[in-house]
């Protein structure tokens, strides 16, 4: 009896495994902020899908990312802040390719793919816009359009800018100036400017092409351009800095660019168009805010802007759930979901499907849509190097800008060791990948 | 002989020593697995070129160790972490050792007070970071409004900016709840006859202290220095929070702070997190050990001279 029991344990309990796992739901593990993954959102799609899939949503924590995904347990769908950072990532094998996933798609057709904003989710381990798809952006953004202050304009007397003409550069530094105003102590209450952090690279990158520069000196893109010209570039983000125009180490601002505008903080930034729906939080939104394009380096001259790489979705190299995952990624790209972040316009769609859903109903949005469809013409992908992620060129910034400020460095050293940092990080890189 | 008392053990004896290998196999196992293991395993890894996505791991013998001790901005790690430790080990003792001190008298409402300035330990680090961090900010933070409004200040001082140690140093303040317990617990251990004998003598208040209190409590400051010693050097997270850059959201881990306060933790972890190079972090956080078994070898060894003990009497 014994015996026989212990046979029907071995035989049958392996048979019924399979069946028993099929009738459970997949989980796949969604990396994302809330605000681009809403619960609302996730909860309907797990009320829809209650027998096949299950979405989970994990905290956006890169540094736990990378632990996981050294781990071989990384979530099945990521976020990704900059898709520029494939090139860092698909060599060392972190993502899939899903190109055969999308060519089978009924929901995402590759007709239907904006490639012009999702340039940076093909790449053929050289080139963008090549090769292989690992993901798609969520929407993208001309993050090189202003967003200024209409009342703090007015007050200084300035007139507003002009949303089909781009202002120069040199232009937007002096508005900067102007409108950075300090109370007697010599502290900044109102800064004229505010950027991204690290957005100085990507603005560096369109203003490169604009003067037919490479931010690198080799086609590997493993040395620094050290070309006075490029340098030139550099300097005129640093400089901001020192003139003390965005906030620095001596005047320092509470919270990043954007809180700061909101925040009546600062004047000017240069953030996208998917800034303008963040700011519809604001009162009085639509009177407040002004739009204008991306500058240019010189008036009349050649116009470039870039979308940073585009946040967006990629597939996890090693899910043990890809179909499930794809399943997800298509609801979350053109889906109701896709649809839906399409309507509130938060950036251009992946779809070009998608487009006409960009929101126009008032002056507000129909200015800034007007102006990102423009930029779009001049899209350049940001001069990037695959040896080293996005996020990694910032310390290397701030720590010099800080000493520069405080006066510890001159200019010329600040970009030597700007240079040399990047330099070491890429050539890190190499390393790591043996070449 | 004890060898032949061990074979010839009882059923009893036996059972006892089963039963305790049993009890203690739990904790055994989960320090060997969760502690022992990963850390022999990090040794190992710091001895190869390990990153976060090896193309080809190689044996690299010391060249991390030997690199580490060239890289200034590592060492000024471990010096800045030294730092620290010293002045937030004083800070801790000295606090906690007053607030002892205070609480010690028979005073009205010393039970609350008591819980007050335990209170604030109870507080997570990270919450903690972030009271100060909006306690300390220029425009909108309330030590600079306070100062402006009683005159002190003619405008906000960015303070995280302009001393970022000292704004960490800070939070060693809020955490003297924990010093303050341990010296409670060793004050009441001092026999109250001592001090009533001392004051028949004409002893004051300072003797009694010298020559009763601090000989007899002696044991507990040390126990104390030592581990806070231990801890501070091993303080990880209070950079990152208050980091006087720009910090948002998801990002918090991925902005290092400047050098004057990236202890050798937060840096071991940006190497690994954030530069994904496991090997080199590896070898971070064990010269960081291999420095703290040393000079708290030597504190042990060296540095108790003035600790009171009764083991000589004993003997």
């Amino acid at each position: 009896m014994k015996i026989l029991r212990r046979l029907l344990i071995t035989i049958v309990l392996p048979l019924l495994l399979p069946v028993m796992g099929h009738a459970a739901p997949a989980t796949v593990k969604f990396m994302s902020s809330d605000a681009d993954l809403p619960a609302a959102f996730v909860e309907k799609f797990n009320k829809e899908n209650p027998d096949k899939i299950t979405i989970v949503r994990t905290e956006p924590d890169y540094t736990k990312m990378i632990a996981e995904a050294a781990s071989g347990n990384a979530s099945d769908l990521i976020n990704i802040g900059e898709g520029s950072d494939l090139a860092y990532y698909v060599p060392r094998g972190l993502f899939k390719d899903i190109t055969s996933y999308l060519q089978k798609s009924k929901v995402l057709k590759m007709s239907d793919i904006d490639l012009l904003g999702n340039v940076n989710y093909q790449f053929d381990g050289k080139d963008f816009g090549k090769g292989p798809w690992y993901g798609l952006t969520k929407d993208y953004n001309n993050i090189g359009a202003i967003t200024y202050n209409k009342e703090m304009f007015k007050a200084a007397g300035i007139p507003f800018l002009s949303e089909t003409v781009p202002i120069t550069y040199d232009e937007m530094y002096a508005l900067a100036k102007k409108l950075t105003k300090k109370d007697g102590s010599g502290k900044v209450t109102t800064w004229g400017y505010d950027i991204g952090t690290g957005w100085w690279k990507f603005l560096a990158s369109d203003m490169a092409y604009m003067s037919g520069l490479n931010v690198f000196k080799d086609a590997d893109k493993s040395i620094m351009n050290d070309d006075p010209k490029m340098s030139k570039i550099w300097k005129y983000f640093a400089q901001m800095f020192v003139d003390g125009v965005v906030p620095n180490v001596k005047n320092p601002a509470p919270s990043w660019a954007g809180a700061n505008f909101q925040s009546d903080r600062v004047a000017i930034v240069q953030l996208g168009y998917w800034f303008g729906a963040q700011l519809r939080s604001n009162p009085g939104f639509e009177k407040k805010y002004g739009w204008a394009p991306t500058p240019v380096l010189v008036k009349g001259g050649p116009r470039v802007t870039n979308t940073l790489g585009a946040t967006g979705v990629v597939m996890y190299a090693k899910t043990r759930v890809p179909d499930q995952a794809f399943k997800v990624f298509e609801w979350y790209i053109g889906g109701d979901y896709g649809r839906e972040r399409a309507t509130t316009g938060w950036g251009i769609p992946a779809l070009k499907s998608l487009e006409p859903l960009l929101p126009e109903a008032n002056a507000y949005d129909k200015s800034r849509k007007m102006i990102a469809l423009d930029d779009a013409k001049y899209f350049k992908p940001w001069q990037t190097s695959g040896w080293t992620t996005a996020p990694a060129w910032d310390p290397i910034w701030t720590k010099n800008a800080e000493a520069l400020v405080k006066g510890e460095i001159t200019m010329d050293k600040f970009v030597d060791n700007w240079y040399s940092g990047l330099n070491k990080l890429f050539a890190d890189g190499k390393a790591e990948l043996g070449r | 002989m004890a060898a032949i008392t061990r074979l010839g053990a009882s059923p009893l004896e036996r059972h006892k020593r089963v039963s305790f290998y049993i009890f203690l196999a739990p904790w055994l196992l989960g320090f060997l697995l969760l502690q022992v293991v990963p850390i022999a395993w990090g040794f190992v890894i710091s001895l190869t070129n390990r990153s976060a996505f090896p193309v080809e791991i190689k044996f690299v013998g010391l060249k991390n160790y030997i690199t580490l001790f060239k890289d200034t901005e590592v060492l000024s790690s471990y010096w800045v972490s030294f730092v620290y430790t010293v002045a937030n080990t004083l800070i801790g003792v000295v606090t906690g050792f007053i607030f002892a001190l205070l609480l010690d008298r028979e005073l009205p409402g010393r039970g609350f007070f008591r819980t007050i300035l335990y209170f604030p330990y109870m507080i997570p680090l990270v919450a903690v970071g972030w009271i100060f961090r909006i306690f300390l900010e220029r425009d909108t933070g309330f030590l600079n409004i306070l100062l402006v409004r009683l005159g002190l200040l003619s405008t906000g001082v960015p303070w995280m900016q302009q001393s970022p140690m000292g704004s960490i140093l800070l939070l060693s303040f809020w955490q003297a709840g924990w010093s303050m317990i341990i010296f409670l617990g060793a004050l009441s251990t001092v026999p109250r006859e001592l001090y009533e004998v001392a004051t028949i003598d004409g002893a004051g208040y300072g003797r009694r202290m010298r020559h009763i209190m601090l000989p007899l409590i002696s044991p507990f400051i040390f126990f104390q220095l030592v581990m806070s010693f231990i801890y501070a050097m091993q303080a990880f997270i209070q950079p990152y929070i208050m980091n006087p850059r720009v910090i948002r959201g998801n990002w918090v881990m991925l902005n290092p702070p400047p050098n004057d306060i990236f202890f050798v933790m937060s840096r071991a972890y940006y190497i690994i997190s954030g530069q994904h190079k496991f090997a080199y972090g590896m070898a971070m956080l064990w010269v960081l050990f291999a420095f703290v078994l040393v000079l708290t070898i030597l504190f042990v060894k060296f540095g108790g001279f003035w600790v009171y003990t009764e083991a000589d009497e004993k003997r």
